[in-house]
């Protein structure tokens, strides 16, 4: 679904250059759960930005489903991005001054969907995480958990083919932390295919595959769940 | 559907900020009511005589030139002018207006006191298109006893009656018939009339007058005494029209210059046409029949209004952008799913146009709280039956849409620059520095037009004070001034001797010409042969003047014992050179028996009557005869007791029972009424002063909060590393002192060579000095350091570990 050929990210600040990524080759399957683990500054999160096609890369290659995206326009990769992917970060990032519905409904206001065809959605994913009786609460009066989920269901309210979260997990409690774990895993069931970044060893554990990164260099993949 | 979004975000955004949008909108619904009140003001201005049928058709004539090496710019015209125009096909129609002055009138049920009467040939209703709602054009003026009368007038003498046939008595007993009534003449004409007379009754009262030498004045080119008005067939080249009428008049104007003067040419006279509605705007004449103005005012207060909209629209946008962090994760996340750049522009701009909304409705509500005192201030009934019956709503619409535009270009250009990259790598670095310049900029704009508009405020203050305290020549702080005492027909004499015998006057004289108004100037000759002429102002007064005034002669003696005495101001005397004391000087006519001979008794300083916006001339002070009509009764009273003179004065008139109007000022007064345009203009200045401040301070308050929400971490680690409060509040704000001064620092030449531009219409000026500038400037840093020391402390007694 997803391959890199030699993919490198260079940070250029002043005089001072840094390779942050160097000659990436991955590739994620159609319904795969990956997980990119590291430390800080293994450069998972920059991995992330260029797979979702919100950051570019300065060489190499990115396909999704045997097209070459890296050289389009800004319009072309905003558009699959809008159709194919979705994100989840650590931050959240709900918009406070919209509702838990009007959070969920958000990406669906930049697709041609009916209103109609918005609130069955819409509808479907409050009843699926369980948030219906939150629907016209603000996200800030809740507490990380919530909002979290309100941000997967806001995710996967343009039915995505992949999904991305960028340490979604941290600022969980250790117990809210294996309950969304629990939810992504199943989403993973369902057949979406994830990709996470992470630094946290039980988050993962979840993943079918794990793609150890140091330094801006793959260096391990095992795939062993746990 | 995402417009709804918008607006739902906009309106949440409103609600949950409630005190971030409160400033946000005070700054909006000041600047919006603001505008809409300078911008109809100016478009009231523009709308000056444009409402009469085929306004384009019509002009006035003007005379300009030399007569007797002065310069002539009157907007009077000669007599003959109108009948010799009509001659000519282009004109459709002339008609020749004298103003009467104020008169009390009476009719069998009211008095009232009157100054908007005209004396007007009949033509005058062909010229000035006018709705006749009772009597009609068609029968004006048969007889010279008619009267047509406005609306109001009707309304006045005779409340729910008919006027038609009833008669109305004119000062004295000059008896007339209402024969019309016509709708009453909007605020913006510049000719105001309730009354016109028939101009035949005037030419009979100067045959009167004038005796034989009437026919000989009616004819002469030189004469200017009325006002011309045409009106010209559509399409007449008007420019032609004034050449070829030169031409054909300019052997007869040499005859008669050749006549007066034997035969030497002293004068040169042409005619020109005026459109009527650029008289009131862009008319500079001398002897002006009604309401003219300084363009110069209103072309500033089209800056002003151009200058608030700038200013609010800025206050918002730094506003908004002041909550960048905020706004900038909307953005990013928006971008996240698929939001393109056109959509967040489109998001903010409407945003800001939605607010603009909000505003206006509180715009509204502060224009109705506020109309008594622009209403007050420009001295215009905004919105009244004959100009306006409400608000102009597109021009309010315009205004507001223009503010919601011009608000939100700059937070949509900021914001739908944020890619949904800036989420993952953090937008503090993106909305931090290249916002402050911009931010800074606006504040910097803000502050310059806040300390313009004050400084302009007080140098104008100064300069008031200073015309206001400069001494004019007499005693202005002991004299006042009976008006209308020449109404009081023989009563006038008793009247004067009551208010001579009153314990608190010191002496009474008896004026013969209007204080303020423009007076005679005359030609004077001193040789019998009239080689060499002088022009002086007349002032025809009694004995008494000098001493009411307490004025004495620099030589000789101010006494005026009797007809054919003068005394002559200091200007006068070096015209006519050494030893005047005992000379005499002549009139000039064309007649010898016409010619006038005075003894000069005295020569007394240079005395202002008319204030400091006119500049002295040569004047000449003759002893009147009874044949010169009274005006008025000019009061010595006792130091510093003009308001218990006052209350006597008005315990008299009432005693007379002539049903005139009582109306005594004081000189002091009087010539503070000189300057009204000004200091309403200035009063105009203060209020817009005291906005612009509000405004200028809320765009700081923006500014503060900006800088402390992206620079609170610095503020922390200084805080923690040791560096005293004051120090780092230093440190992170001496940027924003820099905008602050820059925007005072720029202020000050265009605030000075406004005051500059503005103080030439005085003869006298106050040199603007240091103090108009250091206040405003002062205020301004003072607010300045106010709100960055009150948002600092408030962010350091706050700040905590887990905020990082």
């Amino acid at each position: 679904m997803i391959h890199t050929r030699n993919l490198q990210k260079l940070f250029r600040r002043g005089n001072n250059e840094k390779y942050v990524l160097r000659n990436i080759n991955i590739d994620i399957e159609e319904g795969e759960y990956v997980v990119f683990a590291g430390p800080s500054g293994s450069g998972k999160t920059t991995l992330l930005g260029l797979l979702g096609l919100v950051d570019i890369p300065s060489s190499g290659e990115i396909w999704f489903r045997e097209q070459e995206i890296t050289g389009l326009s800004e319009r072309k990769r905003n558009r699959i991005r809008r159709d194919h992917i979705a994100f989840l970060f650590e931050e959240i990032h709900l918009i406070d001054e919209l509702n838990v519905y009007e959070n969920i409904e958000l990406p669906l206001l930049y697709m041609p969907d009916s209103r109609k065809e918005r609130r069955r959605k819409v509808e479907e994913l409050l009843d699926r995480f369980r948030l219906t009786h939150l629907r016209k609460q603000y996200p800030g009066k809740f507490g990380d958990f919530v909002q979290q989920k309100v941000a997967l269901a806001r995710a996967l309210s343009c039915s995505p083919d992949i999904l991305y979260g960028d340490e979604p997990t941290g600022r969980l409690s250790s117990g809210e932390k294996e309950e969304f774990m629990e939810l992504l895993r199943q989403l993973n069931e369902e057949g979406h295919t994830i990709a996470l970044a992470t630094h946290s060893r039980e988050a993962a554990r979840h993943g079918q595959r794990i793609i150890q990164l140091f330094d801006g260099h793959v260096v391990t993949t095992s795939s062993d769940r746990g | 559907m995402r417009i709804l979004n918008y607006i739902k975000i906009s309106l949440r955004t409103l609600f949950l900020h409630r005190g971030f949008s409160l400033l946000t909108l005070l700054g909006l619904s000041v600047g919006i009511a603001m505008s809409i009140f300078v911008l109809e003001y100016v478009f009231f201005q523009f709308s000056f005589d444009k409402h009469f049928d085929r306004y384009q058709d019509m002009y006035r004539v003007v005379t300009s030139g030399n007569m007797e090496n002065e310069q002539v710019d009157a907007a009077l015209s000669p007599m003959v002018l109108a009948s010799r125009l009509k001659q000519y096909p282009e004109v459709e129609s002339a008609t020749r207006i004298v103003d009467v002055g104020e008169v009390p009138v009476r009719s069998d049920f009211a008095s009232s006191y009157e100054s908007e009467i005209l004396y007007a040939d009949s033509a005058f209703f062909d010229v000035f298109s006018t709705s006749f709602l009772l009597g009609g054009p068609q029968k004006t003026f048969p007889d010279s006893s008619c009267v047509i009368i406005s609306r109001a007038a009707a309304s006045r003498l005779f409340g729910d009656r008919n006027p038609i046939g009833q008669e109305l008595r004119f000062d004295q007993d000059d008896t007339y018939i209402v024969k019309g009534v016509f709708e009453d003449v909007p605020q913006n004409s510049h000719l105001q009339y309730d009354f016109v007379l028939p101009f035949s009754v005037m030419e009979q009262q100067l045959r009167n007058y004038y005796g034989d030498s009437f026919s000989r004045m009616i004819e002469s080119w030189f004469s200017l005494v009325c006002y011309v008005y045409v009106k010209m067939e559509p399409g007449a080249d008007v420019h032609k029209l004034e050449g070829a009428f030169a031409d054909e008049i300019k052997a007869e104007m040499e005859e008669e210059d050749m006549a007066i003067f034997s035969g030497e040419r002293k004068t040169n006279l042409h005619f020109s046409f005026q459109p009527l509605h650029h008289i009131y705007l862009f008319s500079s004449q001398d002897f002006e029949i009604g309401k003219t103005t300084n363009k110069a005012y209103v072309f500033i207060f089209l800056g002003v209004a151009f200058f608030i909209l700038l200013v609010t629209a800025f206050n918002f946008m730094n506003l908004t952008t002041a909550r960048a962090l905020d706004r900038a994760r909307e953005a990013g996340v928006r971008r996240l799913f698929g939001a393109r750049r056109f959509h967040l522009a489109g998001q903010f701009i409407s945003e800001a146009v939605l607010f603009s909304l909000v505003a206006l409705f509180f715009g509204l509500v502060l224009v109705e709280l506020l109309l008594p005192v622009f209403n007050k201030l420009f001295l215009v009934e905004f919105f009244d039956r004959s100009y306006r019956q409400s608000l102009d709503f597109p021009l309010v619409l315009t205004v507001t849409l223009a503010v919601g535009l011009l608000s939100g270009i700059y937070p949509a250009f900021v914001f739908s620059r944020i890619k949904a990259f800036h989420l993952q790598s953090g937008y503090r670095r993106f909305s931090a520095y290249p916002g402050l310049w911009v931010r800074g900029l606006l504040v910097m704009t803000q502050v310059f037009v806040a300390v313009f508009v004050s400084t302009a405020a007080v140098g104008m203050y100064r300069q008031l004070s200073y015309v206001n305290k400069k001494d004019p020549g007499f005693d202005i702080d002991q004299v006042g001034i009976l008006e209308r005492a020449g109404h009081l027909g023989s009563k006038s004499e008793t009247m004067y001797r009551e208010i001579e015998n009153l314990d608190i006057t010191e002496d009474v004289s008896r004026l013969y010409f209007k204080p303020g108004e423009p007076v005679t100037i005359m030609s004077f000759s001193n040789t019998e042969d009239s080689s060499q002429l002088f022009l002086f102002e007349v002032y025809p007064v009694d004995s008494s003047f000098f001493h009411t005034i307490g004025v004495k002669a620099e030589k000789g003696t101010e006494h005026l014992f009797g007809s054919g005495d003068i005394v002559v101001n200091r200007q006068a005397a070096q015209m006519l050179g050494n030893d005047v004391i005992g000379r005499k000087i002549y009139t000039v006519a064309r007649e010898a028996g016409d010619r006038m001979e005075f003894g000069i008794q005295g020569v007394v300083p240079d005395i202002h009557f008319s204030g400091w916006k006119h500049s002295l001339r040569p004047a000449v002070y003759i002893y009147a005869g009874p044949e010169e009509k009274l005006t008025s009764l000019l009061i010595r009273f006792k130091k510093g007791q003009w308001p218990q003179t006052h209350q006597l004065l008005n315990d008299l008139w009432g005693q007379s029972k002539t049903g005139i109007p009582f109306k005594a000022v004081s000189f002091r007064q009087k010539n503070r009424d000189f300057y009204s345009e000004d200091y309403r203009y200035m009063s105009l200045a203060w209020a817009f002063a005291v906005l612009v401040i509000i405004i200028a301070t809320l765009g700081m308050t923006g500014l503060v909060s900006f800088l402390l929400a992206t620079r609170q971490q610095e503020l922390y680690l200084r805080k923690i590393t040791g560096f005293p409060d004051f120090h780092n509040i230093r440190i992170l704000f001496s940027g924003f002192f820099l905008f602050v001064l820059l925007g005072v620092l720029m202020a000050f030449p265009v605030s000075g060579s406004m005051l500059s531009d503005w103080s030439q219409a005085f003869v006298v000026r106050y040199e603007v000095d240091y103090f108009c500038f250091v206040l405003p400037a002062l205020l301004m840093l003072l607010l300045a350091g106010v709100l960055v020391f009150l948002g600092a402390r408030r962010l350091l007694n706050k700040i905590s570990l887990h905020q990082f």
